[in-house]
């Protein structure tokens, strides 16, 4: 399974970046 | 296939020729010129920017521990989560405090409060994200993660990619985050760096299991 997404990653570079934000997201809450 | 039956499917020990000796089973952020284990540790050194530097830390879906273990090296009082016992296991063998739970079936209220909770691409397999970040607000006030999303993903649907992974959209994401309270401080797109992660995964793929 893991080497099917990287063939699928790496076929089409670009497009699978364009497609997938790897986003790294901080946030707070004042609220407990 | 879950998340549970990928995860216990392979040992640790199955899994450390592909992803090294830590187990950080992430994505790095690679800057030109960087090794597999450099990159690894440049995705960790920025999740650890975000956060205070000294704490209690609750990773949620902690995977094999790499990033909790380098975390717990730095000061921070490391509580680990997995809803896999084969990873909960592993995690007690390195000294990790560790325990198996399922934050879509329990409101985790049990695990106290931290100062901090990192998810690192282990928001993917929640369904109802919204649902946990509301959770979320009552055993922390600090949120840091990583994650992936769909640019093809549209409104409230989700894309899924084999069985275990549920995708938005980067608006539809932070939509979700903010409408359950949170204030985004940092949101930013660190794909263009983990590319070279997928190349480093074939190859060792490919070097441990001879694949032409």
């Amino acid at each position: 399974m893991l080497y099917a997404l990287c063939e699928i990653a790496l076929s089409d570079a670009a497009g699978f970046e364009e497609r997938f934000p790897l986003l790294l997201v901080s946030a707070q809450s004042s609220n407990r | 296939m879950t998340t549970v039956e990928y995860y216990d499917g392979m040992t640790p020990e199955e899994w450390k020729p592909i992803l090294g000796s830590s187990l950080n089973f992430h994505f790095g952020f690679y800057k030109q010129g960087m090794s597999f284990e450099e990159g690894l540790e440049s995705a960790t050194r920025n999740v650890i920017s975000c956060l205070p530097p000294r704490g209690r830390l609750l990773d949620l879906g902690c995977d094999w521990g790499g990033p909790a273990m380098r975390l717990l090296k730095c000061g921070y009082d490391v509580e680990c989560v997995t809803n896999s016992s084969a990873q909960q296991g592993y995690c007690s063998s390195l000294g990790l405090h560790s325990r198996v739970l399922d934050l879509e079936q329990d409101d985790g209220r049990d695990l106290g409060y931290f100062d901090s909770v990192i998810m690192l691409e282990s928001l993917e397999h929640i369904i109802d994200k919204r649902s946990l970040f509301t959770k979320l607000k009552q055993i922390t006030s600090r949120v840091v993660l990583v994650t992936s999303c769909d640019a093809q993903a549209a409104g409230d649907l989700v894309s899924t990619y084999g069985g275990t992974m549920y995708m938005t959209s980067v608006a539809e994401l932070l939509d979700v985050i903010a409408s359950a309270g949170w204030r985004i401080d940092t949101a930013v797109d660190n794909r263009r760096y983990a590319m070279p992660t997928f190349e480093h995964w074939r190859t060792r793929i490919e070097a441990a299991y001879r694949i032409p």
